[in-house]
Formats: C-alpha cells, sequence, structure tokens
C-alpha cells in the first residue's frame, strides 16, 4: 500500500470541536482508513487537553506527537490568531513513527538533549532515515525566559548516528511567552522535548528558507555573555548597530528587537553566496541600560564573526531552493512535505510584503503539506545540527 | 614610494571608496527597510481591523443582537490580537453601571471572574464620551486605576459606542505587552478602529430600529390587508357558493355543472303590488329587506343555497353545490319555517294595525344545471325546467301554504303530512299533481 498522508485544520475557538474537526478533515482528507500516526498542533488560545480530547474522538487509537504552536500551515491554509489547529495523519507500510521524549528542559538543556540522545541512541535500528525534534521554547520563569536550543541540540548530537537527517522546531504559545504544551498520545506536558524517530523504506530530505543576504562587514562579536551581546568590533552592541543602520535618528533602538539579524557564514567566508550556508541570530531584545542586544539563542560567544542581515524577501527566492530539494529528491517518492516556520516570519510580525508560506504551499504543490509557526527552528547547517531563526526549514519524506 | 606601493595603495584607496559607498547604500536601505516593516506590520493590523469590520457589514439583518455582539467582541480578540475583548451595556437602561457581557478571553485570563464585574462609570466620564488608553503609564485618575484593577490587565483601552450621539455601550480590549515584538500593548490606532467599528454598529443599530419599524408596519398593512379579504371573500361568498368560489380562484372559470335531483324552492308574497303601492320606495326595501334577511338565516343554516331574489320572488334550492340526499326534506324544512316566521309577523302586526306580507312557497324537485355566465358581476345561477315547474308550483299556491309536486312528494312523504290536491293547470306546463305540504302531526 502506498503511503497515505491527510491533513486537517481548524480555526475554531471551541478547543474540543477544533480538535475533532480537523482530525475529521484530515481523515477524509487522506481517504484514511488505518490512521498509524498523527501529528497533532494547536494554537496558543487553545486548551490542550480538550483539543486532544477532540482528536481523540476521531483517532482514538492512534500515536500522536505534537504541541502547542504559534500558528499553523497546510496546504490550504495559514493561520497565526491563536486559534488554529492543525492535525496530519500518516497510513503507511514502509514508513514507521516512534515517539520519545525528555523532561527538565527549564532545568538543564544540555542535560535534557543528552538524555533524549541516549534514549533515541538505544532503540534506534540500523532503518532510521530522519528526526523531527520539537521542544518547549519558553522557559515559564519571571521574567520570561527561552529555553536554550544550542545546548539542547549540541548534547543531542553526539548520540545520533552521524549526518541523520533531522529537523526541529521550539514550541511557542504566543508572542509573550505563555505557558506552551508538548502532546505525546495522551500525555499532555510542559518543558520537555521530544523526538520523532523515522524509520522504514524512506529517505527524508531537507532545506532551510530564509531569504536573508548580507548587507554588512564581517562583525566580531568582541563581549558576550550567555545570549546578550555587549560588544561587536570592541563597541557597545547597540551603537554598533545603530552605526550600521544610519544612526539614533533612523531607527528606533526598540526596533532592533526582532528585527537586527545577524547571519553566521559556515561555509567559504568569500565564497558566493549560499543561503543554506547562512545560520540567523535574532535579537530577542534590547538592554538599553548595558548598551546590549538579548539574542534567541547563547551561541554567538566573543570572536564569533557575524554579518549583519538584510531580510526584504523577494518571494521567487523559495521556488528555487525548493526545486533544488526536489531534485535531490529524485528517485524516490515524496509524501509528505513539512515546514516549520519562526513565528516572526508570519506577515502580522515580519512587516515583509508577501507570506513567505503561501509561496512554499505553490512550490511543493502536489507534495501534502503540514507545518507549524516556531519559537526557534533547527537544521543542519554546514552538516552541524543547528538551532536557527527567522528561517523557514522545509522538509520532504519520501518512499523509496 | 615606489609605483607598486603606490599602486596598492590607489587600489586600497578604491576599495574604500567602494567600502564606504556600500556601506552608506546598505545603511540607507536598512533603514528604509525597518521603518517599512515597522509602517508594514502597522498597516497589516489596521487590515485586520477593517476585518472587523467588513464581517460586521456582512450581518445577517436578521440576526439577533446578542448574537451580533457576541461574535463580534471575539471578532476584535482574535483580529486585533488581543487577550481579552468586551461589549459593556447598561446594566439597566439609563444607568452608569456596566456589565461585560460579551467577554471573549482566552488563555490565562480570568474571563469567568470579570464576567461577573459591574463597572461602574463616573458620570462625569461619561458625559465626556472619552477614551481611556493604558499602557506602561501610570493612571491619571481614580476611574484609571478602577479600569485596571476591575478588568485585570495592564494595557487595555475602553472607549464608547456612540449611537445616535448617546452611549450605547462601551468597548473593552486588553493585551499582555508583546514580549518579543516591540509593540507597547494597546496602540493609538486601536481607538481609531474601535471608533470605527462603533460607527458601524450605530449603523447597524439604525438599521435594525429601521427594519422593526419596518417590520410593523408590514404588520399592520399585513392585518388590513387580511382583514380585507376576508371581507372580499365574504362578499364574493355572498354571490357564490363556496366551492364555486374556490374554482373560480383557482381556475380563472367555472365550468357549468350538472346536478341529477336537487330541490328548488320559490317564494313570492302575495299582494306586493297593492302593498307595495301605499309604501315610499324606501320603506318598500326596508321590509323586503327585513322578511329577506330572515330568509337568508333560514337558508344558511339548512345549508340551502340562495340563487337569487327577483323583487318580491326568493329563490333558493338544496342539494348543489355540495349533493346532498335530503335536499327535499331540508328545503321543506326551511319553506315550513319561512312560512312560520312570515305568519308570525302577519299575526304580531295585524294586532298593531300595521301592514304585512302573506307568502307563497312552491317547491320542485328534479335535475337542473348549474354555473356562472357572463364575465362581469357574476351571478351564480341554475337552468332546467325543474326550475320553471317549481315556479309553477309557487305561483299556483296559496298564501301561507307550501306547494310541492309529485317529485318533492316522492321524497318527503315519509317526513311529512302532505294533502293531495288534484291536477292543477299551471302556465304552460299542463296538469300538474300538487300537494300541500305540513308538519306531521
Amino acid at each position: 500500500m502506498k503511503t497515505k498522508v491527510g491533513i486537517g485544520h481548524s480555526n475554531q475557538t471551541d478547543s474540543y470541536l477544533a480538535g475533532k474537526e480537523a482530525a475529521s478533515k484530515a481523515k477524509a482528507n487522506g481517504q484514511i482508513d488505518r490512521a498509524d500516526f498523527a501529528l497533532i498542533f494547536c494554537g496558543g488560545k487553545h486548551n490542550p487537553k480538550q483539543f486532544l480530547q477532540g482528536v481523540n474522538e476521531i483517532l482514538p487509537d492512534c500515536e500522536k506527537a505534537g504541541g502547542t504552536s504559534f500558528g499553523i500551515i497546510t496546504d490550504s491554509f495559514i493561520g497565526y490568531d491563536g486559534f488554529e489547529v492543525g492535525v496530519t495523519i500518516f497510513s503507511s507500510d514502509k514508513i514507521k513513527f516512534e515517539v520519545v521524549k525528555q523532561g527538565g528542559l527549564n532545568l538543564n538543556e544540555a542535560k535534557a538533549g543528552e538524555e533524549l540522545g541516549k534514549k533515541i541512541q538505544a532503540i534506534a535500528g540500523d532503518d532510521l532515515k530522519g528526526l523531527m525534534v520539537f521542544y518547549d521554547s519558553s522557559k515559564q520563569q519571571s521574567p520570561p525566559m527561552l529555553n536554550f536550543a544550542t545546548p539542547l541540540f549540541a548534547s543531542m548530537e553526539p548520540y545520533l548516528p552521524a549526518g541523520l537527517p533531522c529537523v526541529g522546531g521550539g514550541f511557542l504559545a504566543d508572542m509573550m511567552l505563555s505557558e506552551c504544551y508538548q502532546i505525546v498520545n495522551n500525555e499532555v506536558m510542559t518543558q520537555h522535548v521530544i523526538a520523532i524517530m523515522i524509520s522504514g523504506d524512506c529517505v527524508m530530505e531537507s532545506t532551510i528558507l530564509h531569504g536573508c543576504h548580507p548587507c554588512s562587514d564581517y562583525l566580531t562579536i568582541t563581549k558576550s555573555e550567555g545570549p546578550v551581546i555587549f560588544e561587536i568590533d570592541g563597541s557597545p552592541a547597540i551603537a554598533k548597530v545603530q552605526e550600521l543602520l544610519g544612526g539614533a535618528d533612523q531607527v528606533d533602538v526598540k526596533d532592533f528587537a526582532m528585527n537586527v539579524t545577524f547571519g553566521v557564514n559556515r561555509g567559504d567566508k568569500f565564497g558566493e553566496f549560499k543561503e543554506s550556508d547562512f545560520a540567523n541570530r535574532l535579537a530577542l531584545a534590547v538592554d538599553e541600560e548595558h548598551q546590549a542586544l538579548i539574542m534567541f539563542e547563547p551561541d554567538l560567544t566573543a570572536g564569533t564573526e557575524v554579518q549583519l542581515m538584510r531580510r526584504n524577501l523577494e518571494p521567487d527566492y523559495v521556488q528555487g531552493e525548493i526545486q533544488n530539494l526536489k531534485r535531490k529528491m529524485e528517485g524516490s517518492s515524496p509524501v509528505f512535505s513539512f515546514y516549520i516556520n519562526c513565528g516572526g516570519r508570519a506577515r502580522p510580525f515580519s512587516g515583509v510584503d508577501f507570506e513567505d508560506a503561501e509561496q512554499v504551499q505553490h512550490a511543493v504543490a502536489g507534495i501534502p503539506l503540514s507545518g507549524f509557526y516556531s519559537g526557534v527552528e533547527v537544521a543542519r547547517v554546514g552538516g552541524v545540527l543547528q538551532p536557527l531563526d527567522w528561517t523557514g526549514v522545509l522538509c520532504f519524506l519520501a518512499e523509496k | 614610494m615606489s609605483s607598486l606601493e603606490e599602486k596598492l595603495e590607489q587600489a586600497q584607496k578604491e576599495i574604500n571608496y567602494y567600502k564606504n559607498r556600500l556601506k552608506d547604500l546598505t545603511t540607507t536601505c536598512m533603514s528604509l527597510e525597518y521603518r517599512n516593516s515597522d509602517l508594514s506590520k502597522d498597516v497589516i493590523q489596521m487590515a485586520e481591523g477593517l476585518k472587523v469590520i467588513a464581517e460586521l457589514q456582512n450581518v445577517d439583518a436578521n440576526s439577533e443582537l446578542d448574537v451580533l455582539f457576541d461574535n463580534l467582541a471575539e471578532s476584535i480578540n482574535v483580529r486585533l490580537k488581543m487577550d481579552v475583548a468586551s461589549i459593556l451595556l447598561p446594566e439597566v437602561q439609563g444607568t452608569l453601571n456596566f456589565r461585560l457581557k460579551y467577554l471573549k478571553g482566552f488563555g490565562t485570563y480570568n474571563t469567568e471572574g470579570v464576567r461577573e464585574k459591574i463597572i461602574e462609570v463616573p458620570s462625569a466620564f461619561f458625559e465626556s464620551k472619552n477614551s481611556v488608553i493604558l499602557n506602561q503609564d501610570e493612571p491619571h485618575d481614580e476611574f484609571e486605576k478602577y479600569l485596571r484593577d476591575q478588568l485585570e490587565i495592564h494595557h487595555l483601552i475602553f472607549s464608547p459606542i456612540i449611537h445616535n450621539r448617546e452611549i450605547l455601550g462601551y468597548f473593552f480590549a486588553g493585551r499582555r505587552p508583546q514580549l518579543l515584538q516591540k509593540g507597547k500593548g494597546v496602540l493609538p490606532y486601536h481607538l481609531n478602529i474601535l471608533d470605527a467599528i462603533g460607527g458601524v454598529i450605530s449603523t447597524v443599530q439604525n438599521q435594525l430600529e429601521r427594519q422593526a419599524v419596518l417590520e410593523r408596519l408590514v404588520e399592520e398593512r399585513t392585518k388590513e390587508l387580511k382583514e380585507e379579504k376576508e371581507i372580499s371573500e365574504n362578499l364574493l361568498l355572498n354571490i357564490l357558493p363556496y366551492e364555486t368560489t374556490q374554482e373560480l380562484k383557482a381556475k380563472g372559470t367555472v365550468k357549468a355543472k350538472d346536478y341529477n335531483l336537487v330541490t328548488v324552492l320559490f317564494t313570492d308574497f302575495k299582494n306586493f303590488t297593492q302593498f307595495s303601492a301605499g309604501l315610499s320606495s324606501k320603506d318598500l326595501v326596508e321590509q323586503i329587506d327585513f322578511y329577506y334577511r330572515e330568509i337568508d338565516q333560514i337558508t344558511s343554516r339548512l345549508g340551502i343555497e340562495k340563487i337569487k331574489t327577483i323583487g318580491d320572488s326568493y329563490m333558493c334550492v338544496a342539494g348543489l353545490p355540495v349533493e346532498r340526499e335530503d335536499h327535499a326534506v331540508i328545503a321543506v324544512r326551511a319553506a315550513l319555517e319561512i312560512r312560520d316566521f312570515v305568519d308570525q309577523v302577519k299575526q304580531e302586526r295585524q294586532k298593531e294595525g300595521r301592514p304585512y306580507f302573506e307568502i307563497r312557497i312552491g317547491l320542485n324537485s328534479g335535475p337542473v344545471v348549474a354555473g356562472i355566465v357572463g364575465i362581469k358581476k357574476f351571478a351564480y345561477d341554475i337552468w332546467g325546467d325543474t326550475v320553471n315547474v317549481a315556479s309553477r308550483m309557487e305561483s299556483s299556491g296559496e298564501a301561507g301554504k307550501i306547494n310541492i309536486s309529485e317529485s318533492t312528494f316522492q321524497l318527503v312523504q315519509e317526513e311529512f303530512s302532505c294533502h293531495y290536491r288534484g291536477e292543477i293547470p299551471a302556465k304552460n306546463a299542463g296538469n300538474i299533481r300538487m300537494y300541500f305540504v305540513e308538519p306531521k302531526g
């Protein structure tokens, strides 16, 4: 039997009914008689337990994984008002899904990553072909803080088969870092990282989409502490960025938050521009008192070379990247595409003139698409698992 | 300096020149991009506000105001990306206590707790028709502080819904500061959006009020039309049998119909010409009307179809348009009642010395054809020899007597006492066997 994938969504405000509707639509759309596995995501304004009850009404016995998301993407729908839910059902003889989870993320990201890596290693078979990793982005403390993906993935990677295709995303309920949830089968949890192991007669490939280009010289981080960058090229970080942007009268410092994006080039320093070589790093907030930028991730340590990235996207960049990905999949039959897009890239938050997820919908046309809006995205850049900001990660799953 | 060094210096100068040019261009481009991005976000947010207004304009004119406000509060919450949104209406019309009736709060907001609260608006604030926007700043007065406490959210907007220059209610929307965005919570353009939504609500309210007036007018007019229709139908029923009116309404025409056996009844006032000579036309009509009204009552009650009156002659028939087997018996019963009524009036008037009528009544049973002829002033009529013979029975009778033919006699002899009068010559009909009929016993 050819693998069947069914995708459904809903944006009802009643969580139970939304779950039920999305699951029903997914089942109908995919003409699925036997559901083997389901990816389930619900918006940050939903009650995840009621949502799960609704899904279970339609898929009582099927294994499930997912959680809270900032928004939903499917073949025909994009939404980020907080009430969107999405359900993707798989029915396959060739592709197998297995879920492992690890808690305590807020206590120690590195430890959680290591533990999860060990669990994956313990049960991974020779036919493990890919990995999806989702985690709780919000630490739930006052003031709110993010769980860092850098130590999480760095400590997980040694336990994974070398070069194993892997994509991931950090769950985010909303832009206020409200509590978000992870779901594995009938459990609703927080502060967990979950890994979906994909095995069988299949292949998984991914690409990153951000459309950003470097627009400055290489800049060197000269002083940082965790996610806080104090100095760039020996100058206070804010002053340096202000200088690059034409001075204080041009751009309000408060606008740096969620706008200032640095790119780390993992490829040839002076080589031809290659989008997939750049890992983006986004400023989460500004600390005006200390003239510092607070980043999403803590990996821009002293000595790291970055470039200021411009991100006035042009819609056509998506098509080219996706065509390249399709070429990589030649010889196999893609059955599913999955898009993890940064919540900040959603049009109302990015200020960009077009919705990049719409371009993805058009470009993957014919391959069932689902996905969610995330806090942080994860993909391999330069062969290394790399948390990314202001990026879309698209992956294809194909039968051989 | 060697030539090579000079060239290198020149090259470095060129590199620096282009590097600075590039930097200037990048700076300009980036600052524009940042400002553009910021404006775009505002434009998108405002566009979402317009969507709320557009949704309002699509409201079904028949929808309940309750449903409208409930959906609107949800729409404001979702579209404007608020944590909570509500429409407050006066608890009692004309008071300054407002209830958060339509409250849409999601996530961690204390929706149920806040829903129970009554917001007391100071009269000065109410009269001013002002709005409140609260963000990071400290409250300016006690009411702002009260709002923040009661509504349990730091960043909020509280603005009046103005309808016909009066405050219909208030909007309340609040959200936590967007931690991952520059936004300060509630922005001034949110007030503009809510004002615009308030304007549409006022328009909708006007429409609903106009619609209510229209509905009342339509209801009144419908009632009038219904009454007029009833009058028309009753008038029609005075002219035509009910079954015939139905056929006429359904098909526009009525086919003549054969009836095998009916009983036709004629009456005539004796000495009408002499009687009428002593009365004015008006008095004469009044007198005839007096008698015919009672005869109408009798025939209607017994289910006999009145055909027409011609001067002092009254013609009716039993057994059509709905056929019935007892037509002759019913017709004789009617004849006796008519005769008794006329006799009773006669006796009363004799005592009073007033003029009175005496009546002759004749009946005959047999086949007739019934229908409507012509296209104006419809009249239902019957034709056939039976009718002519019935008329002869009347003219061959005696005042105060019911004269029936042989065919009627055969149908009623068991029910009534019949006295054979013999074969009596009738005009244009030869000799006819006739009977006087009276109640038995």
